[in-house]
């Protein structure tokens, strides 16, 4: 083979691997449909991707009587599209609490669509003493993520002021 | 000169654009996609070492 053309075939291969590279990128890490879950509690809002791995179940904080409210995303980046049935449930313990969500939804290719829903945690039994934990369940067709969701009890604090002032000792008198 | 100066200038773009691509998408990569990108990153660099090789560098 010509001292060239090997140099050529070189060059070819390092730029076929490149495109090989991005393709992957592009197939493996770009297409598929993503979903993300804002979770607004306590004034803070919470980011969760379903398609990275979590190592514990994220933890949702919120005072008994505060609203959490849902915001959930589905981004269907592929050539088809995509139906599925979004229900979302509370759970304690293996007893489902209430059903907070449901709907089927059908995305088109490279589209989005956006669901709200709230928790009124004013309707769940009022914790007493310590925080009670229910399990959230977010369920989009085949893919199932949960939550802790962790209601707290509501302390009724005593101003600290202004601190009744007992009377003066009488001074006695001589 | 000016070859050799427009072939660093592209070859930076492609590392900027892989860099960037890395970055923002690679969480969402696959294991086996991971493994199939380190084998092709390896042999990208391998075969451009026998290229400059071939050239005598």
């Amino acid at each position: 083979m010509a001292k060239g053309k090997k140099k050529n075939l070189y060059l070819y291969g390092v730029l076929l691997c490149f495109i090989g590279i991005i393709i992957i990128f592009f197939v493996d890490g770009y297409l598929g449909v993503y979903s993300t879950v804002y979770i607004k509690s306590m004034e803070q809002e919470q980011r969760f991707e379903f398609e990275i791995e979590q190592e514990w179940k994220p933890y949702i904080f919120a005072r008994w009587g505060d609203m959490i409210s849902f915001r959930y995303e589905i981004d269907n980046r592929s050539f088809f599209s995509y139906p599925a049935t979004v229900e979302v449930s509370l759970w304690r313990g293996e007893k489902q609490v209430t059903e907070l969500f449901r709907e089927n939804v059908s995305i088109r290719p490279f589209d989005k669509k956006t669901l709200n829903w709230m928790l009124d945690t004013a309707k769940l039994e009022q914790p007493m003493g310590s925080d009670a934990n229910y399990t959230l369940k977010i369920i989009e067709g085949k893919t199932e993520q949960e939550f802790i969701v962790t209601v707290g009890t509501v302390y009724i604090e005593e101003p600290p002021y202004p601190k009744e002032v007992p009377p003066p000792a009488p001074i006695p008198i001589k | 000169m000016l070859n050799y100066i427009l072939y660093g200038f592209g070859i930076l773009l492609c590392i900027a654009g892989v860099v960037y691509l890395a970055a923002e998408y690679v969480k969402y990569i696959s294991e086996w996609g991971k493994l199939a990108c380190l084998i092709l990153t390896i042999g990208m660099f391998a075969l451009l070492g026998k290229y400059f090789e071939e050239i005598g560098w």
